[in-house]
């Protein structure tokens, strides 16, 4: 009899042939290393038996559709949250138009307190909010602060896998040196500083940093160090940088972030300990960014990030859009208003299933992630590149 | 037909008839044979919207994680199904 049942590692085999057939290269050969990259991000230190992802099987018990359900832990106030963020959907072509609807209103039915999303295609949204999910406008809004504008559209009109035909050469870097003398970002004060962020660093400021009465994400080591890990093993994106921001050597805020030389960096997460703080930050994050040779930096509107965003008069486009169910209305509430403290670290956007490069990375449970040595990269750029003549951009 | 099954079926040629007129892909003569999921009447999207429909008019909720969609070819056994899953709130 065909019907829906949890997942089970016997069939990640199966899981991940669907997905290459139907996200992928279109063949039935799971490209190396994608079944285990499935194991690894369902089977992490908080996944909960009564949240699994799920699969859609025939009466053969063949896999023809499936969804996967990554889940989080949260707190609201006192109270502890179990959010579950559904992945990867993919449904075969024998599945019919029942599959994905069927799979997807299992798992908003099920015992989470909050389900999320953070990478939903237009069906996707059009699916969820049928069935009684609501779209998060504010984090499906993108920020971009470009830093060399001539690479930059180059990099955004020709696709990756066409990499090779984007316009290089010297009127390129002559491009981008003119732009550079308005959009090179100021350096942050000397006294703001940037260290790497430990696993520990990450818990310890995310719970210092919760404020009361707003949904937020909880961390603890063991889930942090392996969140930390597989995102830094998605190097097609670019190097993970995790940096504790210090002002005086006490601190003032952190980021999260991609970056990509000659690429676009993408900001996980930019968060302060105060509003007054987050300045600061800021300019931190954008001046490393900078350095790393980032064409520009792109992330996501997070409500706190709403006032310096606006002032700065960054660019600002429809992204890929960050969704939301909850039974409870309050829940709902909280997150429509912006009473949220989650950002891309609590979702999947940053995962790298549909990439060209399998994400790989080593035992993820015992190793500190490896983190990308911002003053180090900084040295990649040429003198003219490091330092504009002048620098009125923010 | 039960009488359960005939709300539920007219619930569905009443749902197809709009939709195809909505959508351009009618009219189109529905009869019990015809396969209404695999036939590109509905897509996913519409799918749900029928399920939403048939679930407000009966005031109840549909198993779904228990539809067994082999068991589905034509119209006839779409509506016998739906009527299996029909949990009564």
């Amino acid at each position: 009899m065909s019907g829906i049942r949890p997942v089970t590692d016997a069939d990640l085999p199966a899981v991940a042939a669907l997905y290459e057939r139907v996200s992928r290269s279109g063949t039935g050969s799971p490209a190396p290393g994608l079944v285990e990259y499935f194991a690894r991000t369902l089977n992490h230190p908080m996944a909960d038996d009564e949240l699994p992802s799920l699969v859609y099987v025939n009466a053969d018990d063949e896999i023809v559709a499936f969804i996967a359900s990554h889940v989080r832990r949260g707190r609201v106030g006192g109270r502890s949250l179990r959010i579950r963020c559904t992945g990867q959907l993919v449904s075969g072509p024998n599945a019919g138009p029942i599959a994905g609807p069927a799979l997807l209103r299992t798992v908003l039915a099920g015992p989470q307190d909050l389900a999320i999303t953070d990478g939903a295609t237009p069906l996707v949204v059009d699916m969820w909010t049928r069935l009684g999910g609501h779209i998060h406008y504010g984090a499906s809004t993108v920020w971009n602060r470009p830093f060399r504008p001539v690479r930059e559209a180059g990099n955004r009109l020709v696709p990756d896998r066409y990499r090779s035909f984007r316009p290089t050469g010297r009127i390129i870097d002559l491009g981008d040196r003119l732009g550079r003398r308005w959009l090179g970002p100021n350096p942050p004060p000397p006294n703001v500083n940037a260290q790497p962020m430990t696993t520990t660093d990450l818990v310890e400021a995310t719970r210092d940093a919760a404020r009361t009465g707003r949904v937020a994400l909880d961390l603890d080591a063991p889930f942090a160090r392996w969140l930390l890990n597989e995102i830094a093993a998605v190097t097609e994106r670019g190097d993970m940088t995790a940096n504790r921001v210090l002002r005086d050597g006490r601190l003032i805020g952190w980021y999260i972030a991609y970056f990509k030389s000659g690429g676009t960096g993408q900001v996980l997460e930019i968060r302060s300990t105060s509003p007054e703080n987050l300045d600061d930050v800021l300019s931190r994050l954008l001046h490393d960014a900078y350095r790393a040779g980032v064409t520009a930096l792109q992330g996501r509107m997070d409500p706190w990030l709403f006032p310096i965003i606006r002032r700065r008069r960054f660019i600002l486009r429809a992204g890929e859009a960050a969704l939301f169910h909850s039974n409870e209305p309050e829940l709902s509430r909280l997150i429509a208003c912006g009473e949220t403290d989650l950002s891309r670290l609590g979702g999947e956007w940053w995962m790298g299933h549909h990439l060209e490069s399998i994400p790989v990375t080593a035992d993820p449970s015992d190793t500190e992630p490896p983190n990308a040595d911002t003053a180090a990269v900084s040295q990649v750029l040429p003198d003219s590149e490091s330092k504009p003549k002048r620098a009125n951009g923010h | 037909m039960t009488p359960s099954q005939l709300r539920i079926k007219n619930l569905i040629l009443q749902f197809l008839d709009q939709h195809m007129r909505q959508t351009g892909t009618g009219p189109r003569e529905l009869t019990d044979d015809i396969d209404v999921l695999h036939s590109g009447i509905i897509d996913s999207l519409a799918f749900i919207d029928l399920l939403l429909r048939v679930e407000a008019e009966l005031g109840s909720s549909l198993a779904l994680d228990q539809i067994d969609f082999e068991r589905i070819s034509n119209l006839k056994e779409l509506v016998e199904m739906l009527d299996q899953l029909m949990v009564t709130t």
